[in-house]
């Protein structure tokens, strides 16, 4: 651990709660089914609750990169699984189909 | 409800609470996050590192604010779905007794024999009626065109956001 160690001990800690929940929100999110009354409105709001769990989803890859950076720049093994970023689109050989 | 026209007040109601939670609870992080990154900032050997997370609270900041002012808006929303609801309730009530029927929000006539004088107290209390229905239709339709921007600017700028920050982490 570097001098910094004990400054981004709390700050890892901070990032990892955030990643959590930024994760659980977003699933959380996608389970919910409001009924509007009109399929306008509601074509609306389920635009809003898939934007917001995107959103989710990016603070949680952004947050887990910053994780993977200050795993790598105190030159400690990444052995956390869930502190790595998830991978790009080159990491996969083929294209995948979208769901 | 009018044929389902109001919709499920309760289930709009919880999403705008469980969007209004997540914002608090984000929110919560996010001021132990700046505290974090402020006692960094002091060292010069550490910009970097508050670059990435000065670009997670910015990610963070739009998220929290858009999650909080969509759920606000559905719970308005909701509040007024029930409301209309209740008033819709109160003039199928009033139609019955003036032996006529809610089709939707349109005051009309139900089948069946009718004498004289049940025609004139329908033609009677007919106009009034309808006026109600039309105001209530009107409170319904601009209830859910306010909500259905709100909703679509939320969208744009949560996409905005989510776009920069994936932006970002390719460079």
């Amino acid at each position: 651990m570097t001098a910094a160690g004990p400054r981004r001990e709390g700050l890892v800690r901070v990032l990892r709660t955030v990643r959590e929940v930024a994760r659980t929100q977003a699933d959380d999110l996608l389970g919910q089914v409001p009924d509007s009354g009109d399929p306008a409105t509601g074509r609306a709001v389920d635009d809003f609750v898939e934007q917001a769990a995107d959103a989710l989803r990016a603070l949680e890859e952004a947050v887990a990169e910053t994780l993977h950076r200050l795993s790598v720049s105190v030159s400690e093994p990444d052995d956390d699984p869930a502190t790595r970023p998830a991978p790009g689109p080159d990491a996969y050989p083929f294209p995948r189909e979208r769901p | 409800m009018i044929d389902g026209a109001t919709g499920d007040p309760g289930s709009c109601s919880q999403l705008g609470g469980a969007l209004r939670s997540n914002a608090a609870q984000l929110l919560t992080l996010r001021t132990e996050l700046i505290e974090r990154t402020e006692r960094l900032r002091r060292d010069p050997a550490e910009a970097a590192t508050v670059d990435d997370l000065d670009a997670d609270l910015r990610l963070l900041d739009a998220t929290v604010d858009r999650l909080d002012a969509g759920g606000a808006a559905l719970q308005r929303f909701a509040q007024e779905l029930a409301e209309i609801a209740e008033s819709v309730r109160r003039l199928e009530g009033s139609a019955q007794t003036a032996g006529l029927v809610l089709d939707g929000l349109r005051v009309v006539e139900p089948w069946g024999v009718l004498t004289t004088e049940l025609a004139q107290q329908r033609n009677r209390a007919q106009p009034e009626l309808q006026r109600r229905a039309d105001r209530l239709a009107s409170q319904l339709g601009r209830a859910r065109t306010v909500t259905a921007r709100a909703m679509a600017e939320g969208a744009q700028a949560l996409a905005a956001a989510a776009t920069a920050s994936r932006t970002r982490s390719l460079r």
